[in-house]
């Protein structure tokens, strides 16, 4: 591997790891969804601290170059990530769904519920709530 | 509530309503004159003109979802709601005027007769038969999909007027995250469901073919044809 690509990869995955950090602290990032890119960027240094690594299997798997294997683990690793995620986004899209409808279905029961309450029969007291 | 129908008659017409405050009322009153005894909700699909509104103040059952969840997601809602009061029959209704109730009692008897989906379809009889349309030419695509994946024709699988019976409606409770759409026309064909179609009259809408809607029927036939060739061998009956 070139000490280019070598620097590049340090530095990158350093500036990425303290991004990360920062934005975790910051934001609402749940740690279970945080450990995959503190672990992503920390393999990253790994194997640009120490490019043996990359050396030793790129030989044993016949690699033309070593970037070669890293470019292609990095590759495969985020394509699975982009599968999980999309896999997550699907079920949180029926977890909605779900909720939504429930939400629906509860809010027409309130409204009918506060309907027959007599001092609430006359102001429809459920509009104003739920109109933003 | 004066247009609350109790599950006495047992159907539900679910009627999806997305910012559609001009022809909702039209509609509505229309379906109540001609089905007075045949229950309905509207589910307002997170609209943001005065769709709910127009029926708080006509009385219409209303389901009022919080956010914007698509006519797969506002007809679900309206199946919930219909099981847990205890409805054996549902049928999706447009709000937009393009079905006509007039329908609703013959498609009901088919499903009382014993069919579990009964389809109203635009190209059972002659008077459909003539028109050529691109929506046309999508129908023929999925009857040929689904008829080479279940040996079955449906004549107008797109139609989006379709009455559910007890089955299904036990079904889709099960299997929360159906679209009723023709790929879930296949996967019940295929699951030993009983599907028939009633020639019925469907208002045309006069909706500009702009070059967006024409990439959706695009997205939407990918969908579809993916979905009834491919993922419903891997589907779960």
């Amino acid at each position: 591997m070139s000490p280019a690509i070598r620097i590049i990869l340090i530095v990158v995955s350093l500036l990425v790891f303290l991004l990360m950090m920062r934005r975790i602290r910051r934001e609402k990032f749940l740690i279970s969804d945080a450990v995959f890119w503190i672990l992503f960027c920390a393999g990253l240094l790994v194997l640009s601290i120490f490019p043996q690594i990359a050396i030793f299997f790129a030989d044993l798997l016949d690699f033309y170059s070593p970037a070669n294997l890293v470019y292609v683990l990095i590759i495969f690793v985020l394509l699975m990530k982009m599968f999980f995620m999309a896999l997550k986004s699907s079920n949180n899209e029926c977890k909605l769904r779900q909720t939504a409808q429930t939400v629906a279905i509860l809010e027409k029961r309130l409204r009918e519920l506060e309907a027959r309450i007599p001092e609430n029969g006359e102001d429809d007291s459920t509009r104003q709530e739920d109109t933003k | 509530m004066p247009h609350e129908i109790k599950p006495k008659d047992k159907l539900l017409a679910v009627i999806p309503a997305f910012n559609e405050e001009e022809s909702l009322k039209r509609t509505v009153d229309n379906f109540i004159a001609h089905c007075p005894d045949v229950g309905f909700v509207v589910v307002d699909d997170g609209s943001s003109d005065r769709t709910a509104d127009i029926c708080l103040q006509n009385g219409y059952p209303l389901l009022r979802l919080p956010v914007n969840l698509g006519l797969s997601g506002a007809f679900q809602a309206g199946v919930h709601y219909a099981k847990q009061n205890g409805y054996g029959y549902v049928i999706q209704f447009d709000a937009d005027g393009q079905h006509l109730p007039e329908y609703i009692p013959q498609m009901l008897e088919a499903a009382k007769a014993g069919a579990d989906v009964v389809i109203g379809s635009r190209y059972l009889d002659a008077a459909g038969r003539g028109k050529h349309s691109l929506r046309k030419a999508g129908s023929v695509l999925l009857r040929g999909a689904i008829r080479l994946t279940t040996g079955k024709t449906i004549t107008d699988p797109t139609s989006g007027m379709r009455l559910f019976g007890t089955r299904v409606l036990d079904y889709f409770e099960k299997a929360p995250n159906f679209d009723p759409e023709p790929d879930m026309i296949a996967h019940l064909l295929r699951n030993g469901y009983r599907v028939t179609e009633l020639p019925v009259r469907i208002e045309e809408r006069l909706a500009g073919k702009s070059y967006l809607r024409f990439w959706r029927v695009v997205q939407y036939m990918t969908r579809m044809l993916l979905s009834i060739l491919l993922i419903q061998w891997f589907r779960k009956a």
